[in-house]
């Protein structure tokens, strides 16, 4: 666990990453209810997860306006990783899981991921949406645990400590 | 005094190995996944240079994972961009129009005329000006995602410096008798 020597300035890096983590992630959720009020930003949203979701309706989680901007696989990993950077910032201390958490939480998406290309057994959105919250939610952490270190080495004092160190190597 | 070890090397290695495989047709579907190619890129770019970084008895830290995964990233980018392009070009893929249908799909209000225009200007480039785009937004995404995943391989890899040895005086002999 890494303790922040300037928790002012690392709350406040944590909290920006994850205001924009959360616009990113609460325009899964806008795009199609924009969409449904005849709003034309609603399709101009819904293209900007164009690059990184496939988009395909049927594999999306609908809430009652249309399916969201992003597959539920996604929509998970976006949600799992918000949650943890706000967990992150709320405490302001890092908290960075044994990597071997990674491999296990990786490998239902991972192997739910494979067993769609080959056209074995689907899971439902909901299911797909749950087996990759764990993911995002690990991602977050970690991403969390390197802001405050990069914050961490940048405050002046641990910057002198830091070249100390690295001099000794 | 060791020296540090080069960024190149890990960004190179993973940059060209997880570039080929986004640019080969069904491989690249992995990056429907939030970009699972590209984060991967990042990250195993990281966990190189974490190796890397052990051997030579040098930290490794979250920015150093960061600036790794933009290079490897950045190096993904120019690769996927190109031989993507070429590879979808050969084989009649990544039409104009499939990006048109696309963005009509996606609800997006677009003046027709405009995308007339568009499309009228992209069919008379010919498959150059398709291989420029997918050059950019591969840039822009391996810039971005591959950070990210340098950034989590910084984390997941971190390598703590090496505390100062310092020569320690024998301990005295036992007491005789």
């Amino acid at each position: 666990m890494t303790k922040p020597s300037n928790p002012g300035t690392s709350r406040l890096v944590l909290g920006l990453v994850t205001g924009l983590a959360g616009l990113w992630t609460a325009g899964v959720i806008l795009a199609p209810w924009l969409a449904a009020h005849d709003s034309v930003l609603g399709g101009w949203l819904r293209l900007l997860y164009r690059p990184g979701c496939h988009q395909i309706s049927n594999r999306c989680l609908d809430l009652g306006f249309g399916p969201m901007a992003v597959c539920a696989r996604c929509a998970g990993l976006y949600l799992g990783g918000t949650l943890a950077l706000l967990w992150t910032t709320v405490r302001n201390h890092s908290y960075r899981p044994h990597p071997v958490w990674l491999a296990v939480v990786a490998t239902p998406t991972i192997l739910d991921f494979a067993a769609g290309q080959v056209a074995l057994t689907n899971l439902g959105n909901w299911a797909r949406f749950a087996v990759a919250l764990p993911l995002g939610l690990l991602a977050g952490l970690y991403l969390g645990d390197a802001l405050i270190e990069i914050v961490r080495l940048n405050s002046a004092k641990e910057k002198q400590e830091y070249r100390g160190e690295d001099s000794v190597g | 005094m060791n020296q540090a070890p080069s960024m190149l090397k890990p960004a190179l290695i993973s940059g060209v190995a997880f570039g080929v495989a986004g640019s080969i047709p069904v491989v690249n579907w992995i990056n429907c996944a939030c970009c699972a190619l590209i984060i991967g890129c990042g990250f195993f770019a990281a966990f190189l240079y974490s190796k890397d970084s052990r051997a030579a008895g040098f930290a490794f830290r979250p920015g150093n994972g960061a600036t790794v995964g933009l290079v490897a990233g950045l190096l993904y980018g120019v690769i996927s961009g190109i031989l993507g392009g070429i590879i979808s070009s050969a084989l009649g893929m990544g039409d104009w129009q499939e990006v048109i249908d696309q963005i009509q799909m996606s609800g997006a209000d677009i003046d027709p005329e405009v995308l007339e225009g568009i499309s009228h200007f992209m069919e008379s480039s010919g498959g150059l000006m398709m291989i420029l785009i997918g050059l950019f937004f591969a840039l822009v995404l391996g810039a971005i995602f591959g950070t990210l995943g340098g950034l989590i391989g910084g984390s997941v890899f971190k390598v703590e410096p090496q505390a100062p040895v310092h020569e320690q005086a024998p301990p005295p002999p036992p007491p005789v008798g």
